[in-house]
């Protein structure tokens, strides 16, 4: 169990992350690459909860969230999937965290969505000029703050789910966290190649990939 | 000045109250508050003022500064209602596609990329996170705070600063660059998977067969990639059921 301070923080950070995602800044609080690194710090753990977060990322990378595309929100995922990881330990702590994580980003993304559907309902007659300029301002924060609440919500609701897992869960995972960081890597590996094929005319791909694929064999050789 | 920082700083919210009908539109009206009120006892004018400036609006939220800075200088201005009118819906489109190419499409997955590849060469998580905060919002901000400027200076001729702006060149410059750190992520995480006792090399083939076909498939699959990860978690504890560690 997680001090109530700790708690406090992260559901905090669920909801920085699930305003940043779409209402407020867009700052990419939001990534999972940062929203699960700072859980992980949180934590006592980062170098966990940036490998989770990275691992979340790589699944979502590439994603377009133009004109109120349906899309998850990895970002408040993140928490709860961190804290599976640090909590739980090991390899099964981490695959248990990615499946917690890429379930929340659906139950996410499906949030904004009703979320949006009540931001049309308290901002209704806002174009027809009706409303006075208080009355248009209180609508709009109250749009933020609900969105706020939905995302502390939702990290409630994740970390809830990580407390609700057997404990001997994690103890049947087969895997290491090497081998199973490995696993988690494969899906990533298909959003990568979708990437680099959505960037359909940049100068002299090949040469560029390949370039990269040999100057990263030889650092990571060389910092290994 | 002040009102273009004011402008600056509702621009970061603007999208706090994104609905289904109106897009943007009612957030585009709240950030242009201050500069609406213009206290000149017509009330009938007032309602429409905001009326028309609450009305369906969609762009990408770094270039909405653009619209704002120019929308707000028009009102002041006291320009023709309709002229106003058209132009918000005119400048919308321009917007929203220059900035998903920009910015959704090719600087955000770059930047990622970057802290991917430094995460990947085992650089301290925090100052992962930071560089890609750090690298990321010095352009984010860096548009918001263009667009606010030329909005407010050109008015209606913020298309002459648009296309001097050059969005799709540098996309073109810049999903290089991101090529070549997609090779350095590859490339690290070959290493780093190589050294895995007895997984290396089952894990790079299906490693490169995975990129393969996201490479050839595109994105005709990629909403599997969850369902994968997820039957990747069950799979590995069906296993551990079945063959128990030691």
């Amino acid at each position: 169990m997680i001090e109530p301070v700790t708690l406090g923080l992260l559901l905090l950070l669920g909801a920085w992350a699930a305003l940043d995602t779409t209402s407020a800044g867009q700052f990419m609080i939001s990534r999972p690459l940062v929203s699960g690194t700072l859980a992980g710090w949180i934590l006592g753990d980062p170098a966990t909860g940036l490998l989770a977060g990275a691992l979340l990322e790589g699944m979502d990378l590439g994603g377009v969230p133009a004109g109120g595309a349906r899309l998850p929100e990895p970002g408040p995922a993140a928490v709860p999937a961190v804290l599976a990881a640090v909590e739980l330990g090991g390899g099964g702590g981490l695959a248990l965290g990615l499946g917690i994580g890429v379930v929340w980003s659906r139950v996410g993304g499906s949030s904004m969505e009703l979320q949006r559907r009540l931001n049309g309902v308290v901002t209704r007659g806002i174009e027809e000029g009706r409303i006075t300029p208080r009355g248009i301002a209180v609508r709009h924060w109250s749009c933020l703050g609900l969105d706020g609440c939905r995302g502390m919500v939702l990290t409630a609701l994740g970390i809830a789910s990580v407390w609700a897992l057997p404990s001997s869960l994690p103890e049947i995972w087969p895997l290491e966290r090497g081998p199973t960081a490995a696993l988690f890597v494969l899906p990533a590996a298909y959003s990568a190649g979708s990437l680099l094929r959505s960037w359909r005319s940049p100068l002299h791909r090949g040469a560029l990939f390949l370039a990269g694929l040999i100057g990263g064999s030889f650092l990571a050789a060389l910092l290994a | 000045m002040k009102s273009q920082r004011t402008l600056l700083a509702r621009s970061f919210l603007v999208q706090g109250s994104w609905n289904y009908r109106t897009l943007l539109g009612t957030g585009m009206l709240w950030a242009l508050l201050p500069l609406l009120r213009r206290g000149d006892g017509d009330e009938t004018a007032a309602r429409a003022r905001l009326g028309r400036n609450g009305e369906h609006f969609n762009a990408h939220p770094y270039l909405t500064p653009v619209a704002l800075g120019a929308l707000g200088q028009l009102e002041r201005a006291g320009e023709d209602p309709e002229r106003i009118r058209r132009f918000r819906k005119a400048l919308a489109g321009p917007l929203g596609s220059l900035g998903d190419t920009f910015v959704w499409a090719v600087w955000r997955p770059v930047c990622l990329l970057v802290a991917l590849t430094l995460a990947t060469l085992a650089i301290p998580p925090l100052l992962v996170a930071v560089a890609f905060l750090t690298l990321y919002n010095v352009v984010h901000v860096g548009l918001r705070a263009w667009g606010i400027r030329v909005g407010s200076e050109l008015g209606f001729r913020v298309s002459e600063a648009l296309r001097r702006l050059r969005l799709p060149h540098w996309a073109e410059r810049i999903g290089a660059v991101g090529v070549l750190f997609l090779g350095l992520l590859s490339g690290a995480l070959t290493v780093r998977g190589l050294e895995l006792p007895g997984w290396g090399l089952p894990w790079l083939l299906g490693g490169a067969t995975f990129f393969l076909v996201g490479f050839t498939k595109g994105d005709l699959f990629r909403r599997w990639v969850p369902a994968l990860a997820l039957v990747s978690v069950v799979g590995g504890l069906l296993a551990g059921l079945v063959w128990p560690l030691g």
